[in-house]
């Protein structure tokens, strides 16, 4: 176990130098004296030390991100909270300028079964214009990057609530009661692709497959379920592209309008994409339509991640070539 | 209006037995210290327990010397400084007090 040892390389890009000094190292060291090498049960006792420092640190750790950058953190993720929030407004603003009144339903309650579908898109898309906005002054460090990943991770996590428990009863409800002030008497409205949940839908794609006819219908399906999987992982090449942004001069300078400019450059792809997934699924066959959805996701992936590599305005010392005594 | 109190140092049951295995023995490494506890401390969190202690200044640390050309990570060794072992005095002392005494 060396100061070069892969293992204690990878640890020394993610941990702190305290870290590495009072933990990481005096574990390899042990290890080293104990095996000559990394045995599992050194490893598994360095994992538990470290889940353990992890959540003794967890309050301090909390006031260096809301400290650290000048409050970019903090500052950022209120930015996408008041970003989505204008943003799912505008969604359902053309809806709510001419509300359905023979429905019965009043402005609040229509808001309220729109809400839920509007912020499952505005919250991902939120993202690209909150970062660049938050960072514009900062200079792109790998500690800015990780905690915005860890942002964009929490967005992804609210996305998957709202698509998960709000949008398919908000949108059931709204079709209950559009159907109930039709006159209708059917007594249960069948819940479509939106609002059916995810274990019912994997259960009916799977169930379409074993049929003969059933395919393009699975196919239709599965597209659906993708789709829905891309918008909730969307937070993070969305936060990624906001970094890019924000290592660039002209994205420093206008970072809502570069933001908007990358969103409907997203917006075309996706619009492409699922123009393309529909031949696909009409011609049966030549390519998995699942791909589709992941389209737009992996292009601005591989591109905004390139072009924060050629910023190179990241990069810190190595720390693997740090000393490891403290 | 009062005085601010002092916070009075606190010492764990882990951190007691730390600092007792520390007081009256040469510098120890952290495996040496769990072996010597004989089950009482963990691999996993007798680093997590060392790095509190030396925040709190009870114990301090030093890497070993290495022996010339040899490339290995140095190991850490631990001692007890002197406010340490005043606040394990103290605790021992106050343990010692209220503990309940045999019944005659």
């Amino acid at each position: 176990m060396t100061i070069d040892h892969p293992l204690r390389r990878a640890l020394a890009r993610v941990c702190s130098a305290d870290t590495m000094s009072r933990i990481v190292d005096p574990v390899l060291a042990d290890m080293r004296w104990e095996d000559g090498r990394a045995t599992l049960p050194g490893c598994a006792s360095l994992a538990a030390a470290l889940m353990l420092h992890g959540v003794i640190s967890l309050p301090r750790w909390c006031a260096a991100v809301w400290s650290d950058d000048d409050h970019a953190m903090p500052r950022a993720a209120g930015l996408v909270a008041a970003a989505a929030l204008v943003a799912g407004a505008l969604l359902i603003a053309p809806s709510l300028s001419h509300p359905p009144y023979w429905t019965g339903m009043s402005f609040v309650s229509f808001a309220i079964v729109l809400a839920p579908q509007a912020f499952a898109l505005s919250l991902p898309l939120a993202v690209i214009i909150a970062v660049p906005l938050a960072l514009r002054r900062l200079r792109i460090t790998a500690r800015l990057i990780r905690r915005t990943l860890l942002l964009c991770g929490l967005v992804m996590a609210a996305t998957y609530a709202v698509i998960t428990w709000a949008m398919p009863n908000a949108n059931q409800s709204f079709r209950v009661m559009v159907s109930r002030a039709l006159g209708s008497r059917v007594v249960h409205v069948p819940r479509g692709v939106i609002e059916t949940d995810w274990k019912t839908l994997r259960q009916q794609i799977r169930e379409l497959r074993r049929t003969d006819n059933g395919r393009r219908a699975a196919a239709q399906l599965e597209y659906a379920y993708q789709s829905r999987v891309a918008v909730v992982v969307a937070a993070v090449p969305l936060g990624l592209a906001g970094l890019a942004i924000s290592t660039w001069r002209f994205g420093r300078r206008r970072p809502v309008l570069t933001g908007a400019g990358v969103l409907i450059v997203y917006w075309a792809l996706m619009a492409y994409e699922e123009r393309t997934a529909r031949a696909l699924i009409a011609a049966g066959g030549l390519l998995p339509e699942y791909l589709c959805p992941w389209t737009p996701n992996a292009i601005l992936l591989i591109a905004s991640a390139a072009a924060i590599l050629r910023s190179r305005q990241f990069l810190p010392p190595s720390p693997a070539r740090s000393s490891p005594v403290a | 209006m009062t005085a601010k109190r002092q916070a009075i140092p606190r010492l764990s049951s882990k951190e007691l037995l730390v600092l007792d295995l520390l007081a009256n023995a040469r510098p120890q490494y952290g495996l040496e210290l769990v072996a010597a506890s004989r089950g009482r401390l963990k691999r996993g969190t007798v680093y997590v327990t060392l790095g509190r202690m030396e925040d709190k200044g009870y114990v301090a640390s030093r890497t070993e010397d290495a022996p010339a050309g040899a490339g290995g990570l140095p190991r850490r060794l631990y001692h007890a400084t002197p406010f340490g072992l005043r606040v394990l005095k103290a605790w021992t002392t106050l343990l010692n007090h209220l503990a309940p005494e045999p019944a005659r």
